[in-house]
């Protein structure tokens, strides 16, 4: 195994004539110093291993390179008149060489290079990937998204009209169907999509046709595969064309394969879509201004600005508001506003700022790192001021010098990228696997020639930005004082002590800000797990129903007192199954899947002076009590209550806390919706978190579920409390339900708990990375200050000898030494903090939680470092201590 | 014949290489571990510079190896390297120049704690 290593070692650093005259006396021979290291013990063979890779690596850059340079005989005659590159070859191969003479710096050097730069360049890539690279499609500057959610036909037909500075507007309507007659029957994701679409985002059909201005006319039954769908659930069976397949009620035959390559940004569809149907907007059905449900994107014309494009939209809100008040003025009187924004930025707007804030961190990271390897180049230089005075002394010019440790910096930066685009290629593979699955652009997220340009620009930047306070201070040398003894020497040496303590203080001040900033998304994060969802989720199922077409959910259907008789019946059985203890029925349950939703409108209160948006819940008896949470008065609804003429609601606490204030809110009443519909309070329950923690409270308002609510939607939800054990009840619960409606979708089973932690992701996500960033940051500045309180002390080893030679005792010497080190300590900290609360001003506004007044996290992140900083003081100052005193005097 | 003058100076692993052959021939491994000891364990030299170092010398004709052949302790076929009658004298040359050059820092106190007593 060691021959064989050695061998491949030899194979790419050695010559081909070498090794076929020698190569097998090499090997022998380095076994023979393997066998003698492996004796005398692990660190001899790491050694060994050490020169067998930078010496033969190292002398063939020296072949190499002596190759192009001149003889020596004739370089001597040359004299000064070497060429820039014969420098450049000399500095190299000689900082090649200083760099192994000192494995330990090097090694430590390279490390905190790469993972400096590896952690900026990953999360370059990701920045770079996810929002600065231009989309995927044709001339994607030119495409505007119509922002402020969905909007209806007859808008987007205005648009079409009116909108002159659009080439073309496409519209989407994302929606869910069953599809039955293959296998089992299963939800899918459909975009009825205008034929424009396609075009808009250069998508040509891999098969067949894609959907044409004709379907939408002539409203044709044709469905156009997605190619992933198709793969998966046809087996990429070129048969399919021209089959029909069956979505709900209406058969769609199928016309064509979408490109594989045709992913639509996610703002424009919120599940996938699996396959594409004609959209008539011309339908009667659709003309109205109630139903909100097209997504829109527009190409802007030829030579037309998005600011032209906005003033026309303005012109269009204007109209609308005087035309359709009820829909395009807000109850606060304000106009409906439709934002035109590019594209892009729709598609990443949720993800830029937390990308920034993670680029933030890590270029915060870096410049850690640059004040680290500084501080030991530094450190270094020290040791070598006699070298490099020699070499003064001998003729090298301050200039040529400096460009010589330069090199050495550079070289060490470039060595630290390679590495850290390694680190890198790592980073971005974790981001990948851990980030949320809702970050848009993911897949194109990769470590390429940009990423590499960066890298490389990054190794640059950090090489002069650590080489050039060491460089500046070599170059200022005085070559006299540094070849004399005592005096002269202690003086370079304290002005070298200022620099490395101005890079400590800016180490810790870094490492503040950046331990700050983690500390109060971690603090967030954490609150945010302690907030209150307002029901018990532990042992909380719940499971998707659809109990009819979905082909039509906005028009009232005739079936539901079936559909009503169905919902009974499912959790009847479902109530019936062991393990179940309690189940209800309502539109949504707390985070469960979204989008499928309830009803949203106005409610006023009796006096008509205040008037909110409010949510209302159709529910069955029970929910509360399943769900976990407290009717706080009044009773619950029950089956009887449906269709009662007073109207009963529950309403939550915020809501009686708004409309009734001190006042018993049961039996009191108000008005709901544009038509002024009265409702009766008969019951207040406490606030529920239906959405995300982080919300803020909604007003809900939940009434008993009837026949006409499931007529009009057939969208439910079932929550099923169970006591503990859910082993097999997944599969008991779809078979319980397939044993009443045997056509529906494998209903997805969800647990609460898991939900709700879903939800949380990002959060999750960006604290973890961020306190990561932050435990580097902090390691980093204690290496820091140890380094220079150990130099310090090396400086001050002749004063602490005489001092205890006068008789003061160790604990006064460590006392000395903490006393300087908490003082830097103390600066940064103090700087640390001023850059902390500005961050924390800019960070309220985008985390939940943030305070600028979190006094307890200052306080924690300024006892961690301190105490961080004091063990890594503590060691040098006993290290003095325990100087003997005769000897630090005598080597003076 | 060559002046060892052309030869000089020579490059420090060079020297030490050519220094270890001073007391006899000696086999690859022999170089390394004379090396190491002759350094005070500084200079711990790798194969792969060692045989570079050993190709440079012999194509110079300052060294020359034997055939393979066994050695007496380790009962290894090996191969040997010896001095020239040259390289000895470019060693001799060469340490001469550094004996100079040693004595001329001596005398500026360049190298503390080497001072002898006047």
């Amino acid at each position: 195994m060691t021959a064989r290593l050695y061998r491949l070692l030899l194979a790419v650093s050695v010559p081909r004539d070498l090794r076929t005259r020698h190569g097998d006396d090499m090997v022998q021979v380095f076994r023979e110093i393997h066998r003698d290291a492996r004796a005398r013990g692990g660190r001899a063979v790491l050694g060994v291993w050490w020169r067998a890779l930078t010496q033969s690596i190292g002398g063939g850059l020296g072949d190499r390179f002596r190759g192009r340079r001149p003889r020596s005989g004739s370089r001597r005659t040359r004299g000064k008149r070497a060429g820039a590159l014969d420098h450049l070859f000399q500095d190299l191969r000689f900082a090649f060489r200083s760099f192994v003479r000192q494995p330990g710096f090097t090694v430590t050097a390279i490390v905190v290079v790469a993972l400096g730069i590896g952690a900026t360049t990953a999360i370059f890539s990701v920045v770079d990937g996810i929002v600065l690279r231009k989309l995927p499609y044709p001339d994607p500057d030119r495409l505007v998204f119509f922002d402020q959610g969905s909007h209806t036909v007859p808008d987007y037909r205005d648009w079409l009209e009116q909108m002159s500075t659009f080439e073309s507007i496409a519209a989407l309507w994302p929606t869910q169907r069953t599809m039955v007659g293959e296998g089992t029957p299963q939800q899918v994701g459909v975009g009825q999509a205008t034929a424009n679409v396609f075009p808009m985002f250069g998508a040509s059909p891999s098969h067949g046709r894609l959907v044409t201005e004709a379907d939408m006319i002539d409203g044709a039954p044709v469905a156009v595969l997605g190619y992933d769908f198709w793969v998966r659930q046809f087996g990429g069976d070129e048969s399919v064309l021209g089959r029909a397949i069956q979505l709900d009620d209406v058969a769609y035959t199928v016309v064509g394969i979408a490109p594989v390559e045709l992913t639509l940004p996610g703002r424009l569809s919120l599940s996938s879509v699996d396959l594409w149907t004609p959209l008539e907007i011309n339908r009667a059905e659709y003309d109205t201004r109630n139903l909100y449900i097209l997504r829109v994107v527009g190409r802007l014309a030829g030579e037309a600005s998005l600011e032209l494009a906005r003033s026309q939209m303005s012109a269009w809100e204007e109209a609308a508001a005087e035309a359709y008040p009820d829909q395009n003025v807000r109850s606060d009187g304000s106009i409906r506003r439709v934002p035109l924004v590019p594209l892009r930025d729709a598609v990443t707007v949720d993800v830029r700022d937390p990308l920034y804030m993670l680029f933030g961190a890590v270029g915060l990271m870096l410049l850690i790192a640059c004040a680290n390897v500084a501080n030991l180049l530094l450190a270094r230089g020290a040791d070598r001021e006699r070298e490099l005075a020699v070499r003064a002394a001998l003729g090298g010019s301050h200039g040529r010098i400096a460009m010589q440790l330069l090199t050495e910096s550079l070289s060490l930066a470039v060595v630290g990228a390679v590495a850290g685009v390694a680190v890198a290629r790592l980073g971005v593979a974790a981001f990948a696997l851990l980030a949320p699955s809702d970050v848009p652009r993911l897949q194109e997220v990769s470590v390429d020639s940009r990423t590499l340009v960066f890298a490389l620009a990054a190794a640059v930047l950090t090489g002069v930005v650590f080489g050039l306070l060491p460089a500046l201070y070599a170059s200022r040398t005085d070559v006299n004082e540094a070849l004399k003894e005592g005096a002269g020497r202690a003086s370079a040496g304290r002005s070298r002590l200022r620099a490395k303590n101005g890079l400590v203080v800016g180490e810790i001040a870094l490492a503040m800000v950046l331990l700050v900033g983690a500390g109060l998304l971690f603090n967030s994060f954490v609150r945010l797990n302690r907030v209150d969802p307002g029901f018990e989720p532990d042992n909380l199922i719940s499971v998707p129903l659809t109990l009819g077409s979905r082909a039509e959910f906005f028009t009232s259907r005739d079936d539901g007192p079936a559909r009503l008789q169905s919902l009974r019946e499912i959790m009847n059985r479902v109530r019936a199954l062991p393990g179940v203890r309690s189940v209800s029925a309502a539109a949504v349950i707390p985070f469960s899947e979204t989008g499928r939703c309830c009803f949203m409108t106005k409610a006023m209160n009796e006096s008509g002076e205040d008037t909110t948006r409010i949510v209302r819940h159709p529910i069955t008896p029970g929910f509360f009590e399943t769900l976990g949470a407290s009717l706080q008065a009044g009773r619950d609804v029950q089956w009887t209550d449906g269709g009662a003429t007073e109207n009963p609601v529950i309403i939550n606490r915020t809501m009686a806390d708004r409309f009734f204030g001190d006042e018993n809110p049961v039996g009191g009443t108000f008005t709901m919706g544009r038509n002024g519909v009265p409702a009766t309070v008969i019951g207040v329950v406490n606030d529920l978190k239906f959405w995300n923690l982080a919300r803020d409270r909604d007003v809900d308002v939940f009434f008993p579920l009837d026949t006409s609510v499931v007529a009009m939607m057939p969208f439910m939800h079932l929550a099923v409390r169970t006591s503990g054990s859910v082993e097999g009840l997944p599969g008991a619960l779809r078979r319980a339900i397939w044993s009443v409606q045997p056509d529906m979708p494998i209903p997805e089973v969800q647990f609460l708990p898991m939900r709700i932690s879903e939800t949380m992701t990002s959060e999750r996500f960006l604290s973890t990375l961020l306190v990561v960033f932050a435990a580097f940051a902090i390691t980093l500045a204690a290496a820091g200050i140890y380094g220079t309180m150990l130099y310090s002390v090396s400086q001050r080893s002749h004063e602490f000898g005489i001092r205890m030679a006068l008789g003061a005792d160790g604990t006064r010497i460590i006392g000395q030494v903490l006393k300087r080190g908490m003082a830097l300590t103390v600066v940064g900290v103090g700087l640390g903090l001023v850059g902390a609360v500005a961050l924390s001003r800019v960070l309220e506004s985008l985390v939940f939680g943030i305070t600028v007044q979190d006094v307890p996290t200052y306080g924690a992140v300024t006892l961690l470092l301190g105490f961080v900083a004091l063990v890594a003081c503590y060691v040098p100052a006993r290290k003095a201590a325990r100087l003997d005193p005769i000897e630090t005097l005598r080597t003076e | 014949m060559a002046s060892p003058h052309e030869f000089i100076p020579l490059n420090p692993r060079d020297y030490l290489v050519l220094f270890s052959l001073t007391a006899g021939e000696r086999h690859g491994y022999g170089i390394v571990k004379e090396v190491e000891a002759q350094s005070a364990g500084a200079v711990r030299m790798d194969p792969s510079n060692l045989y570079r170092s050993l190709k440079r010398l012999i194509q110079k004709g300052l060294v020359v190896e034997s055939e393979l052949r066994q050695d007496q302790d380790s009962d290894e076929r090996r191969r040997f390297y010896s001095l020239t009658p040259l390289g000895s004298d470019v060693v001799e040359a060469e340490a001469r120049r550094l004996s100079q050059l040693t004595d001329a820092a001596r005398a500026r106190d360049l190298i503390p704690g080497s001072r002898r007593p006047a």
